[in-house]
């Protein structure tokens, strides 16, 4: 029965069929209204704080921004972001309090910014990860400078271990198919799989395939804390097949091409995070998110647990000595 | 599997309310407004000796070939020349026709179609006058019949009917509607009373603040789930089969189950036996309706005495006429047939087939044109059997049967790891007997059982997003009595039995009390009616109604979803005020418990949290005014609503949600329309619509903020999405943004108002008749508003939109031959 995420993981299932319905409805009306000038924007903070667990430790990325062209905009410089948490291990029980430290935008922010964008970055290594651990609960405090606190919980996914392939960097034939296979992390909402493609340009161009982007950025989505496979590589991308090449998604149905070669990401997302990423109610004006900071703002406190690996073609990439293996 | 409890629910399907429980209060209302109204009826029972000294006139109505005519129309016409009471013949042919005062009559009997018959009787005191009419076929063509025809149908459902609210477009009428391309029935029914269309892109409809899932929508008494074509711009019917379309709104007897909002029932034409061919062609396709009946010898050998039949297609021809240019993506088909046969003894067997098809087919496009190769098909199959059985005395045995089904399927041909699909089918069988008896009761009851299966998935990118399937059994049954306590009083009341066993779930029986009471005023030209009843219904669909587009996606009641349990208690004055005049006017009060949405944000790793529960309520006054007649005709609907429903708000984040209660995007407070039929000189028919509505609500943004994405491949970093290439320069408009909305549908959009008109003219050349028509909707191009959008991002910020249809003129040709 439903094991769903009733909308759409950045634009996924259903609003593809909006999408269609869109097309349609704009076909068939054609008719813009004129342009009315509105009142100012509220103003509103927005705070996104991501958690993330890695194998070398923890990474707490906290994004201070507001709605654009607001009236009277409330600054951020000043503000304070802190983490407290408990963690425990076995008969451990290990609570941290963590302010966070501000640094440059791109800490936080992959350039391009948007315009006049005046965002503020926070950020914390826990390098070892002795306190953002999987299945910590962490809560977020976001004290503003002129008064006001926003605040969030979160509670980090479980630990997982990654199944198939069993080896952290590995060597596919080319044209071949991989499942991915990893175990269960607990209280996960969904995993996703981001990879990152490279070589393609040159692997394909014998193919006369087209390739702009290298490497190419392409992701993946497992709904459910059950769901634990997914297909590499041609499983990735399908939120890119309005956008990317047709031609290139389609070949890579196949596989890697020889030459190309890949680092692959799989998160196991908390609820938050989840939520955040996956939208709310259909709105023209924008996408709509559904929120877990609250109070004198909005935003998202999500973590996330991540393991990685590098899948490599026998000719790209460094060489690696296991073989990925293959379907079935 | 089946839990094996039972429960029975007297209440509602979840703890309700305050204003869900009013039922009860009802009920001593209504008993209260019996004895009320039935006071004056007792002095004038003693006056006129109680209805004892009334007659009676019965009998039946045949047409040339000796067999029964339905529909046709019986009037009593006194020595003034007024027609003082009237009757229709059922299916059998039979009439009935009670509270005769004694005296002399013309009995006049005539159906649209055949000739018309009179007779002279006398009625005595307690007599049964019984007689029998043979009707011969006549051409169709006399307008005056049409109009005369239509006229006293109004009456006889005035004169018949004690508390359901209904109204009957006949198909005529419907083709004086103006249209988009064509002539639509589930369009013309947005003209009604009560009714609020919230697109101009979609034929889907709300009736009395339910939502569009509440409309049982039937094809001959068969269901159909989703019968639109193109997401809903327009219906399936062929208005060349539509016989006629009857809009029941309110105050459905205890025989009625299944939705809780309206039922729309469009009956098929089988044509009255001759050879003929309707055709015509219009913007959007070509069809071709073809009717006759089988060659004596085969009737026969069939059991049959007359055995007529009408079959038709439609199919847009976009795609054809463009294929030497260009690939045009989309079309659409139907196929729909009829068959009405008559058995010697009188029985009657109509048979009613349906399917169709919608196919948009975005894989023959090149990938500069559209990116990703797409095929996407959706249709309703429906097939139905119903066998009319008479019994004496104008009893009827009534056995039905039917299938239907809608599925659509979206498929990637490059990508084999999608699949998107929607089904839902149901199969009825259902029996029902009609017993009149001596006196002033007639007894209806009958039973049904229904088995409904539906299944739906999205999945994509080996991972599946949404899915769902179940099934179910509703087994229903009633007992419906009519009771005439004197000739100025109808009473219907009884009871329905639904029991809902689901697959997965708990097993559910709602018995629905229905009661109605009639009482006619002014000499017979008015009345006051009340009726309350409960309603239940165990399925469900989960389209946005926010989207002007769409298909409906349904589910079951069962462990995921409830069902939906409604009370509604409406009172209502009608009458017909001059001649060709008929006003109603009526005020509703209905709760709606059990009904659901998406949960947007609900946890993947529980399979029973996918939708939502809630509730809503409307209350309103529809106004409605028809005249009929010689010269201009038309009617005007005049209705005040207002709805809400109550969910829990997932777009806060906070769990457990905390609840929200907006009004749905249907709540139109004010809504007007105004429909003119114009006989022109010479063989020209105009026709005029003219609506307006208060604004819809819709979700304002109020802020907008770049959208973000955290990407672990990016060390955790976020990236603004729909950005240019990284590294590049950002521009404006090149990234998302997410939106910070008011709270929901606080906000209206502006009034809105639309002219249509339609311009139609038949010629007689000797082979048949050719109408060429035109329609132009929205004559003086009014920017309904359909969509704002809020760019916050601009200097200053700025409010744009989509509007409905602009000015739209269509042009199209009918041939009968």
């Amino acid at each position: 029965m439903g094991r769903s995420m009733g909308g759409s993981m950045g634009g996924g299932g259903g609003r593809w069929l909006r999408a269609g319905c869109a097309v349609i409805l704009l076909g068939l009306s054609g008719c813009e209204l004129q342009e009315t000038t509105v009142a100012v924007p509220e103003d509103v903070i927005l705070a996104e704080v991501f958690l993330s667990v890695l194998d070398e430790g923890g990474r707490a990325v906290a994004l201070l921004h507001r709605t654009v062209g607001g009236r009277d905009p409330v600054p951020l410089d000043g503000a304070r972001v802190r983490l407290v948490g408990t963690a425990t291990s076995g008969s451990q029980v290990d609570t941290f309090s963590h302010v966070l430290d501000e640094q440059p935008l791109d800490r936080c922010v992959e350039p391009p910014f948007p315009p006049e964008f005046g965002g503020r970055c926070y950020e914390w290594e826990d390098v070892g990860g002795s306190l953002l651990r999987p299945g910590a609960t962490v809560r977020l405090e976001v004290d503003l400078p002129r008064g006001g606190r926003l605040e969030g919980l979160t509670t980090i996914p479980g630990d997982f271990q990654l199944w198939n392939p069993s080896a952290e960097e590995c060597t596919l034939a080319p044209d071949t198919p991989l499942p991915l296979v990893w175990g269960q992390a607990q209280n996960a909402w969904a995993y996703v799989v981001e990879g990152q493609l490279y070589g393609l340009p040159q692997a394909l161009e014998s193919e006369g395939i087209p390739v702009e982007s290298d490497p190419l950025p392409l992701l993946g989505l497992s709904v459910s804390q059950a769901d634990t496979s997914l297909t590499f590589p041609s499983e990735l991308g399908l939120f890119d097949r309005f956008q990317e090449d047709r031609d290139l998604l389609v070949r890579l149905q196949r596989g890697l091409p020889d030459g190309s070669w890949a680092t692959v990401w799989l998160g196991a997302v908390d609820r938050n995070w989840a939520n955040w990423i996956r939208g709310g109610n259909f709105n023209p004006s924008g996408q709509v998110r559904v929120p877990s900071v609250f109070g004198d703002g909005t935003g998202v406190f999500g973590s996330s647990v991540v393991r990685s690996l590098l899948i490599t073609t026998p000719g790209g990439g460094p060489a690696t000595d296991d073989s990925c293996g293959s379907r079935g | 599997m089946p839990s094996g409890r039972l429960r029975v629910q007297f209440g509602t399907a979840r703890p309700a309310p305050r204003r869900a429980q009013f039922l009860p209060w009802v009920v001593v209302l209504v008993v209260a407004a019996s004895g009320a109204l039935a006071y004056p009826w007792q002095l004038e029972s003693q006056v006129s000796g109680g209805g004892e000294g009334m007659g009676e006139v019965v009998g039946t109505v045949l047409d040339a070939d000796s067999l029964p005519l339905p529909g046709a129309t019986v009037l009593l016409v006194d020595a003034t020349g007024l027609a003082v009471r009237g009757g229709e013949t059922g299916a059998t042919g039979y009439f009935r026709i009670r509270d005769v005062r004694p005296g002399a009559y013309l009995v006049r009997a005539f159906r649209l179609g055949s000739s018309q018959e009179e007779q002279a009787i006398q009625v005595e005191d307690g007599e049964v006058v019984e007689l029998s009419f043979r009707l011969g076929t006549e051409a169709l063509t006399l307008e005056g019949i049409t109009v005369e025809g239509e006229m006293d149908a109004n009456r006889i459902r005035f004169l018949r009917e004690a508390g359901v609210t209904s109204f009957e477009l006949a198909g005529g009428e419907l083709k004086l509607i103006p249209g988009l391309a064509e002539s639509d029935p589930l369009r013309a029914v947005e003209v009604l009373p009560g009714v609020v269309s919230v697109s101009d892109f979609s034929a889907a409809f709300n009736v009395r603040g339910g939502s569009a899932d509440q409309n049982l929508i039937l094809l001959d008494g068969v269901p159909l789930f989703n019968p639109f074509h193109l997401g809903g711009i327009f219906s399936v019917f062929n208005g060349d089969m539509v016989a006629a379309a009857q809009l029941q709104s309110g105050g459905f007897p205890p025989r009625y189950g299944g939705r809780v909002s309206s039922v729309l029932n469009v009956e098929s034409d089988a044509g009255p036996g001759l050879f003929r061919v309707d055709a015509g062609i219009s913007l959007l396709a070509t069809r071709v309706a073809v009717a006759g009946s089988l060659p004596q010898g085969v009737t026969e050998r069939l059991g049959f005495r007359r055995a007529n039949w009408r079959v038709s297609g439609r199919r847009s021809y976009v795609d054809i006429l463009a294929k030497p240019a260009f690939d045009f993506p989309y079309h659409l088909q139907d196929l729909q047939g009829v068959f009405d046969g008559w058995t010697p003894g009188g029985g009657r067997l109509l048979v009613t087939g349906y399917t169709g098809k919608d196919v948009l087919n975005l894989t023959t496009l090149e990938s500069e044109d559209f990116p990703l190769r797409i095929f996407w098909e959706w249709g309703n199959d429906a097939l139905g059997a119903r066998w009319i059985l008479p019994r004496a005395r104008g009893g009827t045995w009534e056995l039905r049967t039917s299938v239907s089904r809608f599925q659509t399927g979206l498929r990637f041909p490059d990508f084999g790891d999608s699949d998107f699909s929607s089904s839902i089918r149901q199969a009825t069988v259902a029996a029902e007997m009609v017993k009149p008896l001596p006196g002033r009761w007639t007894f209806r009851w009958g039973g049904s059982g229904e088995s409904y299966r539906y299944a739906n998935r999205a999945e994509t990118g080996g991972t599946v997003f949404q899915k769902g399937d179940g099934q179910g059994w509703l087994l229903g049954g009633f007992l419906q009595a009519e009771w005439l306590p004197a000739r100025d009083w109808i009473l219907e009341g009884g009871v329905r039995l639904d029991g809902w066993v689901p697959r997965e779930g708990e097993e559910t029986l709602v018995p629905s009390p229905r009661l109605s009471m009639k009482r006619f005023v002014g000499g017979g030209e008015g009345a006051v009616k009340l009726s309350a009843g409960r309603y239940s219904q165990f399925l469900h669909s989960l389209r946005d109604e926010e989207l002007p587009l769409g298909l409906d996606i349904w589910i079951l009641a069962g462990n995921r979803a409830p069902h939906v349990v409604s009370d509604q208690l409406q009172l209502g004055v009608e009458g017909f005020v001059a001649r060709d005049w008929f006003v109603s006017l009526e005020g509703y009060l209905r709760t709606f418990d059990g009904v659901v949405t998406n949960n947007l944000a609900n946890d993947p790793n529980d399979p029973l949290d996918d939708f939502l529960a809630g509730d809503g309520y409307s209350r309103g006054v529809d106004l409605f005014v028809r005249r009929s007649g010689e010269g201009v005709t038309g009617n005007l609907a005049v209705s005040w609503l207002q709805t809400e429903r109550t969910f829990p708000d997932f777009l806060t984040g906070r769990d457990p949600s905390p609840s929200l209660t907006y009004p749905p995007v249907f709540d139109r407070r004010l809504g007007g329309d105004l429909v003119l039929r114009i006989p022109l000189p010479g063989t020209w028919n105009g026709g005029v619509r003219w609506s307006v509505g208060s604004g819809l609500p819709y979700t304002r943004a109020l802020a907008s903020y770049p959208y973000f994405g955290p990407r672990n491949s990016l060390g955790g970093r976020l990236l603004w999405l729909g950005a240019s290439e990284e590294g590049e320069e950002a521009e404006e408009d090149e990234g998302q943004f997410g939106v910070l909305l008011a709270p929901r549908n606080s906000q209206r959009f502006p009034v809105y108002h639309r002219l249509d008109v339609s311009l139609r003219r038949s010629f007689s050349p000797s082979w048949g008749m050719i109408s060429p028509y035109l329609d132009i909707l929205n004559v003086y191009n009014q920017r309904n508003v359909l969509f704002y959008f809020y760019q916050f991002d601009a200097d200053p910020p700025v409010r744009s939109g989509f509007s409905m249809f602009p000015i739209l003129p269509t042009v199209g040709v009918e041939v009968r031959f």
